[in-house]
């Protein structure tokens, strides 16, 4: 065999050990790549910060717990916000501008939903020496407890009615949040370090003394006091609020109604009001808004579950008087209207020229708001508008007192009280303790650009084909009307999936290789311990990773 | 052995000349099979396929997005130590062809097959051989087949001649006239050829666990030397081209060698030609001896390394020389042609007169009776051609 026929030993061979690294060609180059996590745009609108995008890749690859862990960071109720959320997030998805915003409201309820059944309490990191009051136990009081629970600190927690939930026990009704969820969501959030005491109204038989007591001090006593439209006839029999008949359904008196309901306002109240009105069988009812159809509050999914369970909704309309007979309501005169805004964030009815028309009224209930009752407070508390004088932040004129959710805001969503007790927690946990609250930690070797927001131009589809959004499976409207049975039903674990793998995850790597496989200098490498290496000396600057990683995690910057 | 053992250790199979080739790499036991589909290679890639998914192929197929990345992953496979197969054609040996030089450079013995097809513009599927004779010089050996069997026996001893002297190899046939031809073939068992072909087990190879780097830069002294011990190896080549053929006829009874000489011994004329008109130049030899015409033929099998001493001497006593191509340098003529006149005219041959023809471009038909009218406007040239002569206008 000539086997050693000529083939000297072929030049170019490096001693072993020596490589092509020894070419440090990252000299060339006047740009470089960043490593970073920047903000989806989902986070940027939701009002508590979630970190969606984070939540919804751990949920895809099955790893549940560590995504409703991740949830309960920014928000403890993940499976009573997969309900109730207005879900902003939903309108900033970058995928709405390709084929449908990812449907993050489900697949939030589908991780709460698994934390209900396999979550555990919330246990306090190190006992700390502060008592805080809390007052409310609302959204935006259970979050601020859980909170300070979790960083250890000891807490009272007041609720003026007999259970806790606030407005999301007595003004959301159960075919929206059923009972057993808020119940064991509740339970889960509070942890032992939370002493929940009941039936303590404050300025009835809770002392402001008492209240003030403590080390810190958060209000949350939310808005409870219904507003009135002030127009003629409203003191007649028959006219109610519909925070008010909601709150008697849920403590289980049934109001009589009649057979024909009348329901002033636009927003989610109203059509819970107007929703729970046909459970009880009453046969017709009507609900009057300002707004034109696409213009009211209630969320679209809100409106057509009315519609379809045979709720009249009437736009442009305004009540101007109420008719009664012998001191019962008859009707409702409305004309033409539109909704009014003022300078200073108010709203109010601007009647149009028009004919007047008497809709029949058994009963009418008002559901255009609340306002906050100031009574118990000391004056320097008193702010503008109605409201509790805090920032953003929760603080008020009088530290350690902070205060936030519906007494002290006019963005009045369970989110945004969700998010102010969390906010309040940590300047709480900031001045109890002396410190800072720790900065978040990032991926390892990457850069936080929290303040840059993902663009949709950022995104390179190539990656993503196109995908329908999921639907939400919703009961028959024809057999829900029966019951307060909840109407819209969870996502199956597989199309929680396949919803979940539509998610560009926006700004946040997960470890798609995209960059290691593009780089032609190979100076991409994995690190153990997750994410990429950028090796500045053999990185030329060409750009490619970033223009092939999927979502934005990779950003070009000038050397200069 | 004798012919009858040999026989019995052969399977007879009706194969095209891509899947003869298939099977020539089949046997070979490939551990990297990179390959990217032209037509009228194709045929290759899905019978490996074939092979692959019935189990007898155990190599790893690379789906490549391009010839060039094909070849690239040819050269770092071949440089890690893997025996490494590819085929292609035309378009894609064109795409090809920054990585051919690559591969010599980098020494590794990977073995190609290549369909010769019409480059285009314009577009074309037929036979013509300037796509592999434009690849003269990257440093590859080539070998231009006449058959199906002979591409299935070539691959074989491309692989042996490749790893002795650490050079790549091309083995070609023709579009259409060989690679989608079914002829009988005779497939050998694995057994019979496995001592022929023994695994490749180069000494230096590129490890993950002791990195190192090939093909960085030289000096311009190293870069001269570089290019010298592969002058050296063509060289060599010639003895293991020879030596496999010879070998190879004894385990098969198919020996073959750099040039086939047939009725040359007393010709007044000498056809030249390679691949597929080979054959026919060979039934026109034997009208033309019939008729009482004194034509042989020299076939050109090996093409590099060029065999120029054994073509001088197979063309030692013709009165005329008629190479006929199936391709055309642009503003030269036939490439074989040239390098046949060179060889004769550095060897002291330089008198015979040398006729260049050219035949078949694009695929046309070349039938014996275009090969017997070279031969009859060949004996009636007195001298040379000023240029050369197109076949189809005789």
């Amino acid at each position: 065999m000539p086997r050693e026929l000529g083939a000297p030993r072929p030049l170019g061979w490096s001693e072993p050990g020596r490589t092509t690294l020894e070419i440090k060609t990252g000299g060339w180059r006047t740009r470089r790549p960043m490593y970073v996590e920047a903000t989806a745009p989902c986070r940027a609108a939701c009002p508590a910060g979630e970190a969606v995008a984070r939540w919804i890749e751990l949920a895809r690859r099955g790893e549940l717990a560590a995504a409703w862990a991740l949830i309960r960071e920014a928000n403890p109720f993940p499976a009573i916000m997969g309900r109730v959320c207005a879900h902003p997030c939903e309108s900033a998805c970058n995928r709405r501008q390709h084929d449908g915003g990812v449907a993050i409201n489900a697949l939030e309820r589908f991780v709460g939903d698994w934390g209900l059944r396999h979550g555990a309490r919330a246990l306090p990191d190190l006992p700390r020496p502060g008592r805080v009051a809390v007052v409310g136990g609302g959204p935006a009081g259970l979050a601020c407890a859980h909170a300070l629970s979790r960083r250890g600190y000891r807490v009272r927690l007041y609720e003026a009615e007999a259970a806790l939930g606030g407005l999301l026990r007595y003004g959301i009704p159960e075919y929206r949040l059923p009972r057993a969820v808020l119940e064991r969501e509740i339970e889960l959030g509070i942890g032992p370090g939370v002493e929940v005491l009941t039936g303590q109204r404050l300025g009835a038989n809770l002392a402001w003394e008492t209240v003030a007591g403590h080390d810190a001090v958060f209000l949350a006593t939310g808005a409870s006091l219904p507003l009135g439209l002030g127009v003629p006839g409203e003191q007649a029999q028959g006219i109610g609020n519909g925070l008010g008949f909601l709150r008697d359904l849920a403590c289980g008196t049934r109001p009589t109604l009649g057979r024909r309901l009348v329901v002033v306002g636009g927003g989610s109240t109203a059509m819970d009001v107007a929703r729970s009105a046909r459970r009880l069988g009453v046969p017709s009812v009507s609900v009057v808004a300002l707004e034109g159809r696409e213009e009211m509050p209630a969320l679209p999914e809100e409106v057509s579950q009315a519609l379809a369970e045979g709720v009249e909704i009437r736009n442009g309309l305004g009540v101007a008087r109420f008719v009664e007979g012998g001191g019962r309501v008859t009707g409702a005169a409305v004309v033409p209207a539109q909704l009014e805004r003022g300078g200073d964030g108010t709203i109010r009815p601007l009647f149009r020229p028009g004919p007047s028309e008497v809709m029949a009224a058994d009963s009418v209930l008002l559901a255009i708001g609340q306002r906050t009752d100031l009574a118990a407070l000391p004056p320097p508390l008193r702010g503008a508008r109605g409201l509790i004088a805090a920032g953003k932040d929760g603080a008020t004129p009088t530290v350690p007192i902070f205060a936030g959710g519906d007494a002290a805001s006019a963005e009045r969503t369970v989110t945004h009280a969700v998010a102010a007790g969390m906010r309040a927690a940590r300047r709480i946990d900031a001045v109890l303790s002396g410190g800072a609250p720790a900065a978040p930690a990032a991926l390892p070797g990457v850069r936080a650009l929290p303040a840059h927001v993902v663009a949709f131009a950022e995104i390179n589809l190539d990656y993503f084909p196109r995908a329908l959004r999921a639907g939400r499976p919703e009961r028959p409207a024809p057999g829900r009307v029966g019951s307060f049975a909840e109407v819209v039903e969870g996502f199956s674990a597989v199309t929680a999936r396949e919803e979940g793998a539509r998610c560009f995850t926006c700004g946040h790597c997960v470890d798609c290789d995209n960059c290691l496989i593009y780089c032609p200098d190979m100076a991409v490498s994995r690190r153990d311990e997750g994410g990429y290496r950028l090796s500045t000396d053999h990185c030329k600057g060409c750009g490619l990773c970033a223009q092939e990683c999927p979502r934005g995690a990779l950003q070009m910057v000038s050397e200069r | 052995m004798t012919p009858m053992q040999a026989a019995a250790r052969q399977r007879r199979m009706l194969l095209t000349g891509n899947h003869a080739a298939a099977y020539g790499a089949l046997l070979a036991k490939p551990q990297v099979i990179p390959v990217y589909p032209i037509t009228p290679q194709t045929p290759v890639l899905e019978k490996l396929l074939e092979l692959a998914e019935a189990g007898e192929l155990t190599g790893e197929m690379i789906t490549v997005e391009s010839e060039h990345s094909g070849m690239a992953a040819c050269i770092s496979a071949s440089l890690a130590g893997a025996r490494v197969f590819t085929a292609t054609a035309s378009q894609g040996i064109a795409l090809m062809h920054e990585m051919l030089h690559f591969a010599a450079g980098a020494r590794t013995p990977v073995v190609m097959v290549n369909v010769n097809r019409t480059l285009a513009s314009p577009w074309g599927f037929w036979a013509d051989q300037t796509d592999s004779l434009s690849q003269r010089d990257t440093g590859w050996m080539q070998f231009y087949c006449e058959s199906g069997q002979e591409a299935l026996d070539t691959v074989l001893q491309a692989y042996r001649v490749a790893e002795s002297v650490l050079l790549p190899a091309m083995v070609v046939i023709e579009a259409m006239y060989i690679s989608h031809t079914l002829e009988p073939v005779e497939v050998p068992e694995a057994a019979l050829v496995a001592g022929f072909l023994p695994p490749f087990e180069p000494t230096l190879r590129l490890d993950p666990g002791q990195p190192r780097s090939v093909g960085g830069v030289t000096t311009p002294a190293q870069w001269r030397q570089n290019r010298l011990a592969m002058q050296e190896a063509m060289t060599l080549a010639l003895g293991a081209v020879a030596e496999a053929g010879r070998l190879y006829g004894e385990l098969t009874g198919r020996a073959y060698g750099a040039t086939e000489s047939y009725r040359t011994e007393d010709a007044e004329v000498v056809l030249v030609a390679a691949g597929g008109m080979a054959g026919t130049a060979r039934e026109a030899v034997d009208r033309l001896r019939q008729a009482g015409i004194a034509a042989g033929l020299l076939r050109l099998r090996l093409f590099r390394p060029f065999p120029g001493a054994e073509i001088a001497e197979g063309l030692a006593g013709a009165a005329r020389v008629a190479v006929v191509d199936r391709n055309c340098s642009v503003g030269s003529g036939g490439i074989f042609c040239q390098e046949v006149r060179a060889a004769l005219s550095s060897l002291g041959q330089g008198a015979v007169p040398v006729l260049s023809y050219i035949a078949g471009l694009g695929g046309v038909n070349v039938p014996p009776e275009r090969m017997m009218r070279i031969v009859t406007d060949a004996l009636g040239r007195d001298g040379m051609s000023a240029g050369p002569i197109q076949a189809e206008e005789l």
